[in-house]
């Protein structure tokens, strides 16, 4: 029996048409897909938000959703926490009574999750007699985090939790995502178009395209198929390394990473491990071998896995012990004669890198 | 001052009459009257559009209402009241070019065509079973003075007033009988006359309501309105007495 | 001011309590309704209650008179069943002041409805709270200062009503005169204007001051719509 069972169908009045079927069966899962792929929908159906013209939700066995037979469980007793973009928390009630709301509504079997140990694990202690309107984007979400898992859901399911945050607090509002989640045991189903954040935390992602799914796999298996690789902007593919013993040295920050050596521009080392570095695989050079007298700091020693073309342009994969994403002109592709096994070194310049905890 | 005297041409009836049927009159006349009055007013000047060519315009009230618009500046060049005091209030102020008792009206008490209430004279009102009697607003509606003399002169005012449903006009008091609202009520008999869902139990006599005229004022506003004097002259031809009779009014003009 | 004046002064704020009162719970009903209702017709159930706004009160109220009279439909089963007569009452004259203030307070009310995020009701339903809870714990309160204003909107459309009340309550002294139909009467009699001068200043700061409270609620209401 699989956690989580989708199959819906939808024709939207504009044409668009929704058809997709999954099973969830991992801890954290990551749906993702650009803008007006349909992910919000999909959320919306399994919440009992949104009704579709035909489909069946099934959540631990339990039918939720069954249009065939004509069965709809209320969203008031699918006992799915939601987080919204946007917090959505009450502006009338202060955070204490926010994150009360959904325990003072839940049947009392359901309260399994501790109201103290909750404001301890997201630091609300310091917030509850506010009101929303007083805090900050990152003390919105977290106080909503708080309130759906109080609510003791037996899915989590978060939209876009993320995207309204600037870079800095992301790492951290994921970190108290993660937290909760090892605390509490609850499986999450988190919406994004953000391949770092897929990376960052997802074991499993199921991604979207055009109200169907495409693929679905672990994040580094199914970001290298040719559809997210293809997509551009903010859903683009992006490279994410977790690295180890960063320390600050002169001039720059070092750290390790797969066993290599890493040049970081200067910047304070993460008090959080572990710890990552972003960049966009445009940024990196391929060179068949290793080349002296240059300014680039970074030479990262692996072999090519794989070699995906996409329009304009080739992506190559290449395992330095973790997967390096680099975005080559088919002619360059062709020169180096870049094929599976092939090793290579990959040139990073320093500033090009983002550190994020 | 009478109306005759801004009317040389006044004369015997059958004389005048073939000549105003012929008369062709310029401009327009704006007439204020009484609400009892509106269905005969409406009948009277409907011919006198049609056979003098005039424009007229028509505006029905309470006299109390319609009297306090002319003290306001109302461009009214008739006006038909249902009391002599608003007349002589008028006058007063100097706005009455002419004037001319032109009706006489009665009482009568009325209740819905279907009440069992055993209502034969005045006296019968004080019964408990007539919670509420309808009658204009005796501080402001002719109808209701008339009525509350009445009642006062019987002795009777005292007991019946906590039970008096005021209404604004006199055709509201008809309207609270006839939809039942009112056990009785104490109307006109012109207006009772236009009712079929009324009946009228009961004529008060002229004894004790004092003698109920209809002064016809012509206004300064239009004294020099060819349209007003023809509309004056046509109130008072045997043709619109007729109707008037017609609508349960006594005459008083052609004498 | 004479007793009587007082005495009108009195009856004005009773009947007008009574209406705005009396008409409330149906306002917020019919409100969250046409604020969040989809449905075919709609625009007839918006027609029906904005009716008493246009047409003339003297007719709204012969209708109520013509339904409320021991002939009418609803008068014959109240005074057959229960022996009450209505009209000529002040009962006569709260209702015939609700349904003249009951449009007003219906568009406030759907106005404030329509400014709660409707995605706050999807969360509270998620959390939980079935449809009555959500209603009453997120969409009211989000609306209240709308709903307040309507009610003081309404209050003070009963305070000057006068057209229907005069239809279905008569002019009663001590039990349906109101202020306006006091100062009506006053202004019938040949001197009464410069009597009705009181009631008439009284009248004036009593709207005054429910138009000023209703207009602040209002403001205060569109500052809490998050941007």
């Amino acid at each position: 029996m699989s956690l989580l069972s989708l199959q819906c169908r939808h024709r939207y009045a504009s044409g668009f048409e929704l058809d997709v079927s999954f099973e969830l069966n991992h801890r954290f899962t990551s749906l993702f897909g650009p803008s007006g792929s349909g992910k919000t929908s999909v959320l919306s159906i399994i919440a009992g938000v949104f009704r579709p013209q035909q489909a069946s939700v099934r959540l631990n066995g339990r039918r939720l959703l069954d249009t065939a037979n004509g069965i709809c469980v209320t969203p008031a007793r699918r006992a799915i926490g939601l987080v919204f973009q946007d917090a959505l928390l009450f502006p009338h009630l202060t955070v204490e009574r926010n994150l009360q709301y959904g325990r003072r509504h839940r049947a009392a079997a359901r309260r399994t999750v501790a109201y103290a140990r909750v404001v301890d694990v997201l630091e609300l202690g310091g917030l509850l007699r506010r009101y929303p309107r007083n805090l900050s984007g990152g003390e919105r979400q977290r106080v909503a985090l708080g309130r759906a898992v109080l609510s003791g859901p037996e899915l989590l399911m978060m939209d876009e939790p993320l995207a309204s945050l600037d870079d800095s607090l992301k790492g951290r509002i994921l970190e108290y995502l993660q937290r909760m989640i090892a605390e509490w045991d609850i499986p999450t189903l988190f919406v994004t178009h953000s391949q770092a954040e897929v990376r960052r935390a997802a074991e499993w992602v199921v991604v979207l395209q055009q109200g169907r799914m495409v693929a679905e796999g672990p994040p580094d298996e199914a970001l290298a198929r040719p559809a997210p690789l293809a997509w551009g902007n903010s859903a683009g593919p992006v490279n994410l390394l977790r690295i180890e013993q960063v320390t600050a040295a002169e001039g720059h920050l070092a750290a390790r990473v797969a066993g290599q050596d890493l040049f970081l521009p200067l910047g304070k080392p993460p008090a959080v491990s572990p710890s990552f570095v972003q960049f966009r695989p445009a940024d990196v050079i391929v060179s068949r071998q290793d080349v002296s007298g240059l300014s680039v700091r970074n030479h990262l020693h692996g072999r090519v896995c794989q070699v995906a073309p996409v329009e304009g342009a080739i992506f190559v994969a290449v395992d330095i012990g973790q997967i390096v994403w680099a975005e080559v002109t088919p002619q360059a592709a062709a020169e180096l004669q870049l094929a599976p096994g092939a090793e290579v070194v990959c040139l990073l310049k320093a500033h090009c890198l983002t550190l994020v905890s | 001052m009478g109306l005759a005297a801004l009317d040389p041409p006044y004369g015997d009836p059958a004389t005048r009459q073939p000549r105003e049927a012929n008369a062709a009159v310029e401009g327009s006349v704006l007439i204020f009257a009484a609400a009892s009055t509106s269905n005969a007013i409406s009948d009277i000047e409907r011919r006198f559009v049609k056979t003098s060519g005039a424009q007229a315009r028509t505006s029905f009230g309470s006299s109390a209402a319609l009297a306090r618009q002319i003290v306001q500046g109302a461009d009214a060049d008739v006006f038909l009241s249902a009391d002599v005091h608003w007349a002589d209030y008028l006058a007063e102020k100097g706005l009455v070019a002419g004037r001319q008792e032109l009706l006489g009206n009665r009482l009568v008490v009325i209740v819905p065509d279907d009440s069992k209430l055993h209502v034969r004279k005045l006296e019968d009102l004080q019964a408990a079973e007539i919670e509420h009697l309808a009658l204009g607003d005796p501080q402001s509606v002719p109808a209701g003075e008339y009525a509350k003399r009445a009642l006062v002169k019987l002795g009777l005012w005292e007991q019946i007033k906590a039970r008096v449903a005021a209404a604004e006009d006199v055709r509201h008091a008809l309207a609270f009988v006839e939809t039942g609202a009112a056990e009785a009520g104490i109307v006109y008999a012109t207006d009772a006359a236009i009712s079929k869902r009324v009946k009228v139990v009961a004529e008060i006599p002229e004894s004790l309501t004092g003698r109920i005229r209809y002064p016809l004022l012509l206004l300064t506003h239009g004294r020099d309105n060819p349209a007003a004097q023809a509309f004056c002259r046509k109130l008072r031809s045997p043709a619109a007495l007729k109707i008037f009779r017609r609508y349960g009014f006594t005459t008083l003009a052609e004498k | 001011m004479t007793s009587e004046a007082w005495t009108a002064v009195r009856l004005s704020l009773q009947v007008a309590m009574c209406a705005a009162l009396g008409g409330l719970p149906f306002a917020i009903a019919i409100g969250y309704w046409l604020a969040r209702g989809r449905f075919a017709g709609k625009w007839l159930v918006e027609a029906v209650v904005n009716l008493p706004l246009v047409l003339p009160p003297v007719v709204t109220g012969y209708v109520l008179l013509v339904l409320l009279a021991p002939r009418g439909p609803i008068g014959a089963v109240l005074q057959g069943w229960l022996g009450v007569k209505i009209v000529f009452t002040w009962w006569g004259a709260a209702l015939a002041s609700m349904v003249m203030g009951f449009p007003l307070m219906v568009r406030a009310i759907r106005l404030a409805f329509q400014a709660v995020d409707p995605r706050l009701e999807m969360a509270a339903r998620t959390l939980g709270a079935g449809g009555a809870a959500t209603f009453f714990t997120v969409s009211l309160p989000l609306a209240r200062r709308g709903v307040t204003a309507g009610w003081i909107l309404a209050f003070a459309r009963s305070l000057g009503e006068f057209g229907a009340t005069i239809m279905v309550a008569g002019n009663i002294e001590g039990q349906t005169r109101t202020i306006p139909l006091a100062v009506y009467t006053l202004a019938n009699q040949p001197d009464g204007m410069g009597r009705a001068w009181p009631l008439v200043a009284l009248s004036v700061a009593l709207s005054c001051g429910a138009l000023a409270i209703s207009e602040l609620l209002e403001r205060r209401q569109s500052l809490h719509v998050p941007a």
